[in-house]
């Protein structure tokens, strides 16, 4: 659902680039209220006996009237997928700076990204478990998860800079690390933050499938669960509202910081 | 600039003796080779030329007679395959390292995120040499960019964005401004403009100036030797001195004199099929 979210973003953005902004705006949220009104009928109509699709206003109302169950579980989430966004991150970077200063090694770290991006995330999560306790699991998910995203992104933004630009610091008598320093870095920017919104629901997920690994006790994934064996679908669905809203606020949250990092970047370039 | 030059003298053999000490740029023989696939590229081929200290010397000639490669050689971006290339009687590592080379590219390259002024700052941050902020102010007016210091490259017409890159080159106040083309995209009357503003600038800080350009009108207005080269391999066909008076004004460029260079020019280019390898 997270990636899902991220798409969509993503894809409104493309539409925003081009037109205007505040018409293609009024046109999305005017696309997601009919889509919720056509969601709500549909549940009403046709599921209401068979009890699997909760109608939206049903799942907000599970989310509100069972609100004080969710704390613990967000923290646990938020906390494993946080810490594991900040690890997966940081070895993305390290990685990348490295590719980019040292060619001959870039195939090597590819090949170590593609590697944790091949890696099923639900087939490695028992294997973790077993071998780890408590929330060392989630966060390794959450890590491997970003890992890919943001070394290709960082790699690819320290490549776009501008070659004349990297000559012009050589000629002045900069070196690779001046050139890296003074034009890679900033040039890298808003790739780098690019990668680190789309990796902020993949850590999430990763997060949250460490949870179906099993192994601990707080987490929306152990909360999930839960309340399937329970039978309980709107607080299913209140669930799955839950993660796909801490999602989008991760998402939105980088990138509002990411825009305010590189002021310099316009719309049409974001995009 | 002294306006007593001799009259225009043509030397299809260039001065054989380089005293590098009185000398700005000193270029002896130097040829660049390079292998594209299985070709061998002569980019270079036994090029040999002075610059006095102080001079503007324009390197004209059609794409590929390696014009490009003589400037970014000068400037340690590339190395020649033999002969050598002296700046103020150093080589080019040496006068990179000692920050005594300016460089502006047909590119402005700018930096996006950086402000007119901290894009001006730029090779000082690179080198470390240390200028007062009046000094940088100084050469904002200079290239007349007053009420921009703050705007970012994305708001400034490409004119004004070679301005900056111009006004880059000089901060350093190098002993050698190497230009490649700097105005090469613009438009024909901005390119115009500012050609006399980089006139004036250069009469200013005197400084030794080569600029690559494939404009004969423009080579011929702003230097005082044209080196007209012709391509495949990268040879110089020809020396020709411009001994048109400066202070130089537009109106020159419509007297009898300025178009019997211009003819020169023309003849040395576009005669290289039917004369090939003299």
């Amino acid at each position: 659902m997270a990636q899902l979210d991220s798409t969509t973003t993503a894809l409104t953005q493309t539409v925003n680039a081009r037109g205007d902004r505040g018409r293609t705006l009024a046109m999305s949220i005017a696309a997601g209220i009919v889509l919720l009104a056509v969601w709500e009928i549909a549940a009403r109509a046709y599921f209401e006996q068979r009890k699997t699709l909760a109608p939206p206003t049903a799942a907000v109302h599970a989310l509100i009237t069972n609100w004080d169950a969710f704390p613990p579980h967000i923290k646990a989430t938020l906390i494993a997928g946080g810490k594991g966004w900040i690890i997966g991150n940081v070895i993305a970077i390290v990685c990348a700076v490295i590719a980019v200063l040292l060619p001959w090694t870039e195939q090597g770290f590819l090949q170590f990204a593609i590697t944790t991006y091949s890696m099923p995330l639900l087939a490695i999560g028992p294997i973790l478990s077993s071998v780890f306790h408590g929330d060392v699991t989630k966060t390794t998910l959450a890590a491997i998860a970003v890992c890919f995203t943001t070394m290709i992104g960082t790699i690819l933004g320290l490549r776009t800079a501008d070659k004349t630009s990297l000559d012009l610091v050589a000629a002045y008598g900069g070196n690779r690390f001046t050139q890296l320093l003074k034009v890679r870095v900033p040039a890298a920017l808003p790739s780098f933050f690019n990668a680190l919104r789309i990796s902020a629901p993949a850590a999430i997920l990763g997060s949250i499938i460490g949870d179906y690994a099993g192994g601990v006790d707080h987490g929306l994934g152990v909360m999930m669960v839960s309340s399937q064996f329970g039978a309980n679908i709107d607080l299913t669905w209140a669930i799955a509202l839950a993660m796909t809203i801490l999602s989008l606020t991760g998402y939105l949250l980088i990138g509002f910081v990411g825009k305010l990092c590189t002021p310099w970047v316009t719309n049409q370039g974001r995009a | 600039m002294t306006n007593d030059r001799a009259s225009t003298r043509e030397a299809s053999t260039p001065a054989p003796d380089h005293d590098a000490s009185g000398s700005g740029i000193s270029i002896s023989h130097l040829s660049k080779q390079f292998k594209l696939g299985r070709e061998q590229i002569h980019a270079l081929d036994d090029v040999t030329f002075d610059a006095p200290k102080g001079s503007f010397t324009a390197l004209l000639g059609p794409s590929g007679c390696g014009k490009s490669t003589i400037l970014r050689i000068l400037a340690d971006l590339e190395q020649p395959t033999s002969g050598n290339a002296l700046i103020h009687g150093e080589s080019p590592a040496v006068a990179r390292t000692q920050h005594h080379l300016g460089i502006a590219f047909q590119d402005a390259a700018l930096l996006a995120w950086r402000s007119v002024r901290k894009n001006i700052r730029l090779p000082l941050e690179v080198t470390g040499v240390k200028v007062a902020d009046s000094a940088v102010d100084d050469l904002i007016q200079l290239v007349g960019l007053n009420g921009f210091e703050d705007a970012r490259p994305a708001q400034l017409s490409g004119g004004m964005r070679q301005r900056v890159a111009i006004a880059r080159a000089l901060v350093i106040e190098p002993k050698i401004l190497l230009l490649d083309e700097p105005f090469g995209a613009l438009d024909e009357m901005t390119r115009q403009r500012l050609n006399l503003e980089l006139l004036r600038i250069w009469s200013e800080r005197v400084t030794t100036t080569l600029l690559v350009t494939h404009s004969i009108p423009e080579a011929v207005f702003l230097s005082d030797t044209v080196v007209v080269m012709s391509p495949r391999p990268g040879r110089i066909r020809s020396i020709i001195a411009v001994d048109l008076p400066r202070p130089r004004t537009p109106e020159m460029m419509r007297t009898p004199a300025f178009h019997a260079i211009e003819d020169r020019i023309s003849e040395l280019l576009f005669s290289f099929d039917e004369r090939s390898n003299d």
